[in-house]
């Protein structure tokens, strides 16, 4: 998975939501799930060392991008997981499968700084224009 | 890509009196909202997306009753934080995982002493580090042990008894907890292997963010009878303690979200914003998170129990022996939906009351009150900032007539998490609090920064005007002496 595009992340009051942008929809959810990373720990970039395989599902694009980031969120609730990239075998309307590769976070090289709760469905966007695919998600922490 | 929340509320608002503000029906509200607050108040509220959300909720199938917001109110996922929303199942009302938030039972309890400020100030810093050692608390801080599978089951079917079960605390807490505790409806069967995995180390700990344990003493009586009733007295020392179901709250309503998201499209019901995804009361996807969320309220009351185990430990310690009894005052849900039976229209009514940043405010003769309580109507406890004050309320007549027995919960956030942190850039909080006379430990910097009292709005215009609307009596106001904040 190349790492075309980008993402920024937007402080609200009770909130922190990010945006992402990238020529095609798998770089959009990469770059999603790259910026949600970037809210969970700092330090050095999260190298590719281990590889867990993901699949996600949802009723519509918006659905599936967040059940995308549910999961890689789960990874590192359940093992400590830091996003690095994804392969996608499988991308459809409503339903991926693939591995998201990444490593565990290890205090000498990286410092864990939020605790997000949740991704949630709140203004949710998904905008799928062709060479440029933005979205925005709003994270509970 | 436009930003909505930066918006002014797009929704009419129409000032009733002194406290309250109508947003009368429009577009697809199925009932107007109503909303208590101040003028100073309404002025902050306006300026974020609150007014639309409630306007949001009010399109909801069934609901009963106009959507409420307390003085507290802020932008919140979907359904604002400070919201209350009833509804029928009788007329196709549903249940919202949105309406009652991730931290599925966040709540506070209060303890009170008969120690006396004095003493108490003489060894605070000692008494905040044993605490800080004893209690975990922090990022994802879990216990030294796991509970195993049936475990976490018996303390999902029992709540807050299983703790008085296992040694935390006695059978009398049990009746100063709302609900005695322990959620009836809960169904352990309908809660994830991945949400009891999470419960399994987590029982008994603080949490992080707005969470925390505050050793505090009344520093002023509003109301000295129902204060005597509730054990409070001038200058004595009280403790707080704010959290919730940790991560198996968090991954119950993450788990259901999709499956909420799926029912409403069966049931073709709109929605305005995703995230108050519903189903109809009495379909299965709606038992099922019925069953699964009371599961995890019974979590939260177990952690609270547990926790103010712990609190009293370190006491008898710090203090000697019989010299340091925590009496529980109360303890109660700020995020939670239940089946209460309320009188809409002069006819009783059993509705599913979601209250989200919320708290029940029950008055005095209420059955649903323990003996203890039933003259008093039942004690309100709502936190404020880590450096200011909070308070003690009484439940009305008020609150049940108007806003189904519920009133505020809290001050609200009036600052991001990051301007916060680059408020408290380079200065030295410790000392800070110190010099006012408050003890703080916390998990990181960054925790402490993250809650300084200027992020949060003043408690006490938020208590003044549930007590000028009448959906809650001010009974006392207590101070912080030191903070273990998450």
């Amino acid at each position: 998975m190349s790492c075309e595009g980008w993402f920024r992340v937007i402080d609200h009051t009770a909130d922190v939501a990010i945006e992402a942008g990238a020529p095609d929809l798998p770089a959009l959810f990469d770059r999603c799930a790259a910026g949600m990373t970037s809210l969970i720990a700092e330090g050095e970039p999260p190298r590719p060392l281990a590889e867990h395989p993901i699949t996600a599902e949802g009723g519509d694009r918006p659905e599936l991008l967040v059940d995308f980031l549910r999961q890689v969120l789960w990874l590192h609730v359940s093992d400590g997981f830091l996003y690095a990239g994804v392969r996608f075998d499988r991308f459809e309307p409503t339903a991926l499968s693939g591995a998201v590769r990444g490593e565990s976070a290890a205090p000498a090289r990286h410092v864990l700084v939020r605790e997000i709760k949740a991704v949630t469905y709140h203004a949710l966007e998904v905008d799928e224009t062709p060479g440029q695919c933005r979205a925005r998600v709003v994270f509970d922490v | 890509m436009p930003h909505e929340r930066g918006a002014p509320a797009a929704h009419q608002l129409e000032r009733l009196d002194d406290f309250r503000w109508r947003i009368p029906r429009q577009g697809a509200m199925r009932t107007d909202g109503l909303v208590f607050a101040s003028e100073a108040l309404m002025g902050s509220i306006r300026g974020d997306q609150s007014v639309t959300q409630v306007a949001n909720v009010a399109t909801l199938p069934g609901i009963v009753g106009p959507s409420i917001g307390m003085p507290d109110i802020h932008w919140g996922y979907g359904f604002a934080i400070g919201g209350v929303a009833a509804f029928d199942p009788a007329q196709g009302g549903v249940v919202s995982p949105g309406g009652v938030g991730f931290d599925i039972n966040c709540g506070v309890r209060l303890l009170t002493s008969d120690l006396s400020r004095s003493a108490v100030t003489q060894r605070i810093s000692s008494l905040m580090d044993e605490l800080a050692a004893e209690i975990p608390s922090g990022m994802g801080r879990g216990t030294r042990d796991k509970l195993g599978p049936s475990e976490v089951t018996a303390v999902l079917r029992e709540g807050a008894a299983w703790a008085v079960e296992q040694g935390f605390g006695t059978p009398a807490d049990l009746d100063r907890i709302e609900g005695g505790g322990r959620l009836a409806g809960a169904d352990p069967r309908q809660v994830s292997a991945r949400a009891l995995d999470r419960g399994r180390a987590q029982l008994g700990t603080v949490g992080s963010g707005n969470h925390f344990v505050e050793v505090g003493y009344v520093s002023e009586i509003y109301d000295s009878a129902l204060a005597e009733a509730f054990g409070l007295a001038l200058d004595r020392v009280t403790v707080f303690i704010h959290t919730g179901s940790r991560g198996l709250g968090y991954q119950v309503c993450d788990d259901y979200l999709p499956v909420m998201l799926q029912a409403a499209r069966a049931h073709g019901i709109e929605l305005p914003d995703k995230q108050l995804a519903c189903a109809p009361l009495g379909t299965p996807e709606a038992d099922r998170y019925l069953g699964a969320m009371s599961a995890a309220a019974n979590y939260a009351f177990a952690n609270r129990q547990m926790l103010a185990h712990r609190v009293r430990e370190v006491f008898q310690r710090s203090f000697g022996p019989g010299r340091a009894e925590l009496r529980l005052l109360y303890d109660v849900a700020h995020n939670i939906a239940k089946m209460e039976e309320h009188v809409v229209d002069g006819r009783k009514r059993r509705l599913c009351v979601h209250r989200k940043g919320a708290t029940r405010a029950f008055p005095p003769g209420h059955p649903e009150l323990p003996p203890v309580y039933r003259e008093t109507g039942q004690p309100v406890l709502i936190p404020g900032d880590m450096g200011r004050y909070s308070y003690v309320l009484a439940g009305t007549e008020g609150a049940l007539r108007e806003s189904f027995g519920s009133t505020c919960h809290g001050a609200g956030r009036a600052m991001s998490r990051k301007a916060a942190r680059q408020r408290a850039q380079g200065r030295s909080l410790e000392r800070e609090f110190r010099e006012q006379g408050i003890e703080v430990r916390g998990a990181t910097f960054a925790t402490i920064a993250e809650e300084i009292p200027e992020a949060y709005k003043d408690v006490a215009e938020v208590v003044d005007a549930v007590h000028g609307a009448g959906i809650g009596r001010k009974v006392a106001q207590l101070r912080p002496l030191g903070v273990l904040k998450g």
